[in-house]
């Protein structure tokens, strides 16, 4: 069938299609030939937008899974500065409807953070009712907008402040550090213990909205969305429970000593205005509860924070509550530190834990003629004790005749009492992983000369002297502990030797509860004593609460001591200038210790006064024996 | 030497007389395609955190299928189809019932899908081929195209045209317009019937508008793609973004990977229907005229087998299968430049889409099948 006009007919169809070739051809010349310059310019113009959606922040959990931290949605307000028309009345309506004042919202408004297009958010946690009226009333509100945004929800209220840290926003600093590199400025990070410390797994990764904008910004439409990953739950060591209850009795016993501890140096009763309670697995050093007084509510760094809030938590007259003093206060230990003091001359050959010791009632250097007496704490002369009873009854004196021997032959072995005393962790930071801990302070003879040299005024005296070691003995003088820096040394004492470094992380794990990361306790070292000479000190703090001659005797009565044996011991470390801070630290079971217990009240008074009835509540707790009547004590044993 | 092999060898067997420029044209056709699909897909799928070689493989895939099938295609006398044709038209309009089922797969408001075994085809991309061969089947029995026959064959293409409505996908029912429009000239329908024809047609579409035979969600599914007004933000701004990166690809293109409009992906369905954006701005009007021009060397070579063809089924289908790739490479190309309406009609060989690529490779097989044997 190729007959002629067939051919006319095939070639009407060819023509066809040329023609629409030709029509194609034409519009492709028109457009990528003549106009082609235009096109380019727009396409240039195209520009992407990038919108960050935050991710979830991981939940932070206690070491049973009870929720300490989780999320909730908030209302968040924002005013975009192009479209408001009077900006003072707009203020004005706000700030009533929102219950606020107009400065505090004129200053959120002009944060320089935020550049002159972008909405900023001017009032966070805004009630769900405003949020409504605000929608219905968008013509009387123009620019005015909200936005729902997750916050920190604070589930057991102002539990372990300290611990968890709070979330601030990310400073200029920071923005610079390649640590920070996801975070965008404006942003909210981790500040202070666990929230910082664990920042990396908490964040997440945050998503984005891709959105096409023209020249004038305005949207022109979605080009994509990458979703975020949520961040990582974080499980501390720390037991909700007992955190709850060492916090608790530990404000209640300062509430209480101020009204019934009777300090006679000063005549009047004791001050009590600060303390820590640290309780800690000495077979791992995870922390299972850490306390400081006074303390917060973590809920202040929640939405509409202003800086004036802020620093009336940094004034003085609060006695600043942002501190965690269980890691960062810094105290003479008082007789508290006796047991690594005995450690230290078991291990110099000055005493053997079979010997008996002179007890007198003061002590003066053979040769002095200076006129300087160092009392014991009790004014009676006991004549030669045990070595256990020189710990029991804490005789100062027995520790003094040690101290002096350090001192006279350290011709011969050096600084030998301060590297010991190191070697338990002190002077030293514990690598805890919470930020802001202190070194605390062993003086030596080096230290003395540096600070003389640098504050001849303040510390007139160069020379390492008798006295200085002396002091030390009984943990006095210039040395400076933390109340972590015990519990860390009484942990080596209980579990035979071994140094643990602190930790109060215990694992990472997706929001489905799958495990990322799982922290160990890590020994940093052995303590430099032998086994017999740790269970001789053990065995003799075991007296401290159960011997009549124990200085918390009086304290623990009452305490099934048979079924759970406690060795402890008092500290009444004296500050001149100030009344005494009371020091208590503990173990249980003694014959086989999971816990130790280590309280500190500043000003207030004797060891066995306050401190000790503190640990002795928070043991019943642990060991879940039924809680006796909280009572502090106006014995004054030291 | 083996009877039937010296038959295909022999001066006139088919064997001695493929088209090797047919063949290389659509191989380079959907090479150059297999380069466009990859370039619009690849950057998304990496922000997703996909293999940015997903859609390309799957093409590529469908791409070896379709040549396989292109050789079953040319291997049987397709004198065969003529024979078939009518079954196949059956079985063809009753997939697309069931498509309509609730069988069908729905995607973006249209049913246009089933799945079998797996796999999911869209039965409209292989009803073209059937109602070409249909079609090309009826006109061919006749000596002289009367009114009756123009009628009738209306009648042939109208019952899938009435059921790809119902889907809705309008633009492959303007393809089977252009195919009966095209098959009865070439018939020799006189003149005068044809436009008497149009005219039945256009009268008859007013009617039905204004009796409500046609629903009120069929109007304003069919008005969402003839007028991209009706859904002003979308469709207007996807034509305005498609134009910007034609013409800012400029005489040279903006180089391979390099088109922004393509990585940022301002420009829709990029990787099937507006594939030829990608083209127009990456590779510029040089690389246009080039996959333009590789279109034309194909429908030249179908046409030229038309005219060589041994009966006039054989000139009829060849003239079908021209007029169904000429009319969907038009029509695509005019959308993407803003002078066609907007309609999901792909650019055959080129976009990603696989029924579409293996319908094409059985049309460019029944080329072949009828230039090999145009001689008795």
């Amino acid at each position: 069938m190729t007959d002629a006009r067939m051919g006319r007919r095939m070639t009407a169809l060819a023509a066809a299609i040329a023609f629409a070739f030709a029509a194609l051809v034409t519009r492709l010349w028109f457009l990528q030939v003549l106009a082609a310059e235009e096109y380019r310019e727009r396409a240039a113009g195209n520009s992407v937008r990038l919108i960050p959606i935050p991710a979830a922040r991981g939940r932070i959990l206690d070491r049973n899974g009870e929720p300490l931290v989780d999320n909730r949605r908030t209302v968040v307000i924002t005013i975009d500065r192009n479209e408001v028309r009077d900006e003072a009345v707009l203020l004005d309506q706000l700030a009533e409807l929102l219950d606020t004042t107009t400065i505090n919202l004129e200053e959120r408004l002009n944060d320089p953070d935020f550049l002159r297009f972008q909405p900023v958010p001017v009032y966070e946690g805004a009630p769900e009712p405003v949020a409504i009226y605000l929608k219905e009333h968008a013509d009387e509100f123009p620019g005015v907008d909200f936005d729902e945004v997750g916050v920190r929800r604070y589930v057991q209220g102002a539990l372990a402040p300290h611990v968890l840290g709070y979330l601030g926003e990310i400073s200029p600093e920071e923005l610079l550090d390649p640590s920070f590199t996801h975070v965008r400025p404006g942003q909210l990070v981790g500040r202070g213990g666990v929230e910082q410390q664990y920042e990396r797994f908490l964040r997440g990764r945050d998503g984005l909205q891709k959105q096409e904008v023209n020249a004038q910004g305005e949207v022109q439409g979605n080009l994509g969305r990458e979703e975020p990953a949520p961040g990582d739950d974080l499980v501390l060591s720390i037991d909700a429970d007992i955190q709850d209850l060492a916090q608790d009795t530990l404000e209640t016993a300062v509430t209480q000593a101020r009204a019934s501890v009777f300090d006679e140096e000063t005549a009047s009763y004791v001050k009590a205005t600060a303390g820590a309670v640290v309780v800690m697995d000495p077979d791992d050093g995870h922390v299972l509860a850490m306390a400081s007084y006074p303390t917060y509510d973590p809920r202040v760094f929640l939405g509409g924070f202003t800086q004036r809030e802020f620093d009336a938590l940094k004034r003085p007259s609060a006695n600043f509550p942002l501190s965690n003093r269980a890691i960062a206060g810094q105290y003479p230990a008082g007789s508290a530190f006796k047991p690594f003091v005995a450690a230290a001359a078991i291990r110099a050959g000055y005493a053997r834990p079979e010997g008996f010791y002179p007890c007198p009632a003061e002590f003066i250097v053979p040769g002095d003629e200076s006129g300087t007496v160092f009392h014991n704490w009790e004014d009676v002369d006991r004549g030669g004790i045990s070595f256990s009873e020189a710990l029991i009854r804490s005789c100062d004196t027995v520790f003094y005749n040690w101290g002096l021997k350090f001192w006279t032959e350290r011709g011969a072995r050096g600084d030998f009492f301060q590297h010991h005393i190191r070697r338990w962790g002190f002077g030293d930071l514990s690598g805890i992983d919470i930020p802001g801990e202190t070194e605390g302070r062993v003086p030596d003879a080096r230290w003395k000369q540096d600070v003389n040299a640098a504050y001849p005024n303040l510390f007139p005296e160069p020379t390492w002297l008798p006295g200085d070691n002396i002091n030390m003995s009984i943990g006095q003088g210039d040395l400076l502990v933390t109340p972590l820096q015990m519990a860390v040394a009484y942990s080596a004492l209980a579990n035979g030797g071994t140094l643990y470094r602190p930790q109060i992380a215990l694992r990472v794990q997706r929001p489905d509860g799958t495990q990322v990361r799982r922290f160990e306790g890590e020994r940093i070292g052995r303590v430099p004593a032998t086994r017999a000479a740790l269970t001789a000190i053990s065995n003799a703090l075991r007296g401290v609460v159960s011997s009549p001659a124990g200085t918390a005797t009086t304290a623990f009565a009452g305490f099934p001591l048979t079924s759970y044996p406690v060795a402890a011991k008092t500290g009444t470390a004296e500050v001149h200038g100030k009344q005494p801070h009371s020091w208590f630290a503990a173990f249980a079971p003694a014959n086989d210790p999971e816990f130790v217990v280590v309280a500190v009240v500043e000003e207030g008074g004797h060891g066995s006064q306050v401190a000790a009835p503190i640990v002795r509540r928070v043991l019943e707790g642990l060991l879940d024996l039924e809680p006796g009547a909280f009572q502090i004590s106006s014995e004054s044993e030291d | 030497m083996d009877v039937t092999l010296g038959r295909w060898v022999s001066r006139e067997g088919p064997l001695r007389h493929l088209d090797p420029a047919l063949i290389v044209t659509a191989v380079c056709l959907s090479l150059f395609g297999l380069f466009m699909v990859y370039s619009a897909t690849q950057q998304g799928l990496r922000t997703l955190g996909e293999d940015p070689g997903f859609y390309l493989k799957k093409q590529i895939a469908f791409l070896m299928l379709g040549v396989i099938l292109m050789v079953i295609t040319a291997t049987f006398d397709y004198r065969l189809v003529k024979v078939y044709a009518g079954i196949a038209f059956g079985l063809l309009l009753f997939a697309l019932l069931l498509v309509l089922t609730p069988i069908g797969d729905e995607t973006a408001g249209a049913q246009r899908w089933i799945t079998l075994f797996g796999f999911q085809f869209q039965p409209s991309e292989l009803a073209k081929l059937t109602v070409v061969a249909a079609l090309a089947a009826y006109l061919s029995e006749l000596r002289e195209v009367r009114l009756e026959h123009v009628w009738r064959a209306a009648g042939i293409a109208a019952a899938p045209m009435a059921l790809i409505f119902l889907q809705p996908d309008v633009g492959t029912m303007m393809v089977f317009a252009a195919v009966l429009i095209a098959l009865l000239v070439v018939a020799g329908a006189k003149g005068r019937h044809i436009l008497i024809l149009l005219g039945v047609a256009v009268f008859g579409a007013i009617i039905a508008f204004h009796l409500g035979i046609v629903k009120d969600y069929q109007i304003a599914r069919l008005r969402s793609f003839l007028d991209p007004a009706a859904d002003p933000l979308r469709a207007g701004y996807n034509l305005q973004q498609a134009q910007i990166a034609i013409g800012s690809g400029g005489m040279f293109g903006r180089g391979f990977l390099n088109g922004s409009q393509t990585n940022l992906d301002f420009v829709p369905e990029q990787h099937t229907d507006f594939v030829f954006t990608v083209v127009g701005e990456e590779l510029g009007f040089i690389g246009a005229i080039l996959l333009l021009g590789l279109f034309a060397i194909l429908l030249w070579r179908g046409l030229r087998t038309a005219l060589m063809s041994r009966d006039s089924f054989g000139t009829l289908m060849a003239a079908g299968i021209v007029t169904m790739i000429a009319f969907q490479v038009i029509v695509n190309v005019g959308m993407t430049m803003g002078i066609m309406p907007v309609t999901g009609i792909p650019l055959p060989l080129v976009s990603y889409g696989g029924t579409a690529m293996l319908t094409n490779w059985v049309a460019v097989g029944l080329l072949m099948n009828v230039h090999m044997r145009r001689f008795k």
